[in-house]
């Protein structure tokens, strides 16, 4: 999953990467800088069923069309530019916890070739636990609102015992109405972790600035 | 030896090849792999006349009969016309004769706004043939004998075309753009034909072995083109410049359009000018509303736009003037320096109009669209002296 390069490249815009400046030394230099100012970083915190849900980016254009990339057409090579700026936070901020990935699309990701969910938090190095599965293969994404809120009933718990005692953080990439999470946190929660979190690439606003009827208060770690 | 060579977009460039789960994949194209490619078919002969609103010149008729003959004798054409001659009604007759054969035609350009009034003129000039209309927010049909659609899809279609018409090569985004160019190459089954005013000369190039370059630099309704005036001024200057200018040709009664390099700088402009001169508007690739405000415009409810370069083509408006502000900008090259001017005077009840550049200093870019200018109305002057000798 390598790529071959003989000058650095922007991994996202592929347009040649200028010698970079002191202040980049410190940041990622996988991403050209005007790839890094196009995304919207807002770190989007609110409560969900009483669990905190972080979402880093907002869900625009520059985002959705990087995601489109890596998740729909399958270029792997997208995979670490999500969290690559905020590794050593996120690290930090979920230190001691483990991972259980919202399940994605089976056939998705056959033809995928891989899971994108893996893939993009897999560079946080925190164990994944997949206690979750799909009882049918479906897209969430191909689903209506009212038709999204069924979702509870499509998933269940595998070897659920596995989180009893750990404190957990549920990982997705979108969060849009917010029901996968919630239906999410309610499977989970009978087997007793020490602590649900929930982490999400993105999130969707809908209805204005309010998500969820809560303001969106976001922090000023945009670039 | 490559490595690896793409099978969609034939790239070698290593720089844009990776590996996943063992194999190579081509990061260049990886958006334009279509799933589903178009099925090619033959349509019935038919005969038709293209219904066009005023006859074509002798220059134009010339053009459109030798295109077509290369067309039937499998030679690609490229038509080296200048701004408001007509182009669109040249390929009319090779549209005829590719009917008369039943065969797949295809137009393409590479901006949106523009593709949709071709789709017009096309449905006017051929009323009983089957034309689709497909770009990026319109994909639900993509068949029909005639298929207008902007160069972003054509990696929908692989070895489909019989004829393809490709206007504006040299527009953005197509320019320069590898990828589309080989989803324009593996389009076309047949011949094209490529259009544009401003060709580079690697273009014309191309077409010495194989294919025809056709030149008209005359306008249709036979007048010069105007040549662009330099008003140089210092600093704050510039912004006491335009506005004197834009009252003065506002008080002729005529329409104006106000070019700015960059989206700030024709925010900037039109915030200081709303206040002074009502009745205007601005338009950028951003704002949403523009169709409508341009729509407007054309009506005669605004009296002046500010734009970027978005709107450098296709734009016919009747009576217009063109201000160019900071025309000594480096996105300001020659062909959109050429392309800007090409607004003015393209109607036949008013052929003439100004075409204004204000600027600190005299580019050469400036200066390059100026002469090219001068250099086709001496060319077509000369050609109308000796025509008329005889």
């Amino acid at each position: 999953m390598i790529l071959k390069t003989k000058t650095p490249m922007c991994k996202n815009c592929m347009s040649k990467l200028v010698k970079p400046s002191l202040s980049s030394l410190f940041s990622n230099n996988q991403l050209c800088p005007a790839c890094i100012n196009r995304f919207q970083v807002h770190f989007y915190e609110r409560k969900i069923e009483g669990v905190s849900v972080l979402s880093l980016y907002l869900y625009e254009e520059t985002f959705k069309e990087a995601l489109y990339r890596f998740k729909g057409r399958g270029d792997i090579i997208l995979a670490d530019i999500f969290l690559n700026n905020y590794r050593v936070y996120l690290k930090l901020k979920y230190w001691g916890n483990c991972l259980v990935p919202i399940p994605s699309s089976r056939q998705s990701d056959i033809e995928r070739g891989f899971n994108h969910v893996l893939e993009v938090f897999k560079p946080l190095g925190l164990e994944m636990i997949n206690c979750l599965a799909k009882k049918v293969d479906f897209k969430q994404s191909d689903l209506g609102f009212d038709e999204r809120q069924e979702v509870i009933n499509k998933l269940l718990v595998i070897d659920g015992s596995k989180i009893s005692g750990r404190k957990i953080v549920i990982v997705d990439d979108l969060f849009t109405t917010g029901a996968t999470v919630k239906a999410a946190i309610k499977l989970l929660r009978p087997f007793q972790p020490k602590s649900i979190k929930v982490l999400t690439l993105a999130y969707t606003k809908i209805k204005g600035n309010y998500v969820d009827g809560l303001e969106v208060k976001t922090r000023g770690l945009k670039r | 030896m490559a490595i690896f060579i793409c099978p969609h977009c034939q790239n070698e460039d290593e720089r844009f090849i990776a590996i996943k789960n063992g194999e190579y994949y081509c990061r260049r194209c990886l958006t334009m792999q279509v799933k589903e490619i178009v099925v090619y078919k033959k349509y019935p002969p038919i005969f038709t006349q293209p219904a066009i609103n005023y006859p074509l010149t002798k220059e134009q008729e010339q053009i459109a009969k030798r295109v077509s003959k290369n067309y039937l004798d499998c030679k690609n054409s490229l038509i080296y016309a200048v701004c408001g001659a007509g182009k669109t009604e040249l390929v009319f007759d090779v549209i005829k004769t590719s009917l008369s054969r039943g065969e797949q035609i295809g137009f393409t350009i590479p901006r949106r706004e523009v593709v949709i009034e071709i789709y017009m003129r096309l449905k006017e000039a051929f009323p009983s043939i089957e034309i689709t209309l497909v770009h990026g927010g319109n994909t639900n049909k993509l068949t029909g004998q005639i298929i207008v659609l902007t160069t972003h899809q054509l990696y929908r279609y692989k070895k489909f075309f019989d004829l393809l018409v490709f206007d504006e090569i040299d527009a953005f985004p197509y320019e320069g753009d590898f990828v589309l160019d080989a989803m324009f190459r593996q389009s076309v089954r047949g011949s094209y034909v490529i259009m544009s005013a401003t060709p580079s000369k690697k273009l014309i190039d191309s077409f010495k072995d194989n294919g025809e370059v056709l030149t008209l630099f005359s306008r249709f309704h036979h007048h010069q083109m105007p040549v662009p005036k330099i008003r140089i001024s210092f600093f704050l200057l510039e912004y006491l410049t335009l506005f004197l200018e834009l009252r003065r040709l506002l008080g002729l009664g005529k329409s104006v359009l106000i070019f700015a390099p960059t989206i700030s700088e024709a925010e900037t402009l039109f915030l200081l000018l709303k206040h002074l001169i009502k009745a205007g508007n601005l338009v950028n690739s951003k704002k949403s509303d523009s169709s409508e405000i341009i729509k407007d415009f054309k009506k005669g409810k605004y009296r002046y736009l500010v734009t970027t370069t978005v709107l450098e083509r296709g734009i016919t408006i009747k009576g217009l003037q063109v201000i160019v502000f900071h025309a000594d900008h480096n996105l300001f090259d020659d062909s959109t320096l050429v392309q800007i001017s090409g607004r003015v005077g393209r109607k036949k009840d008013e052929p003439t109009g100004e075409v204004i550049f204000i600027a600190k200093n005299k580019t050469k870019a400036m200066k390059g669209a100026i002469n090219d200018i001068k250099d086709k109305n001496t060319y077509v002057q000369k050609l109308y002296e000796q025509t008329s000798k005889t």
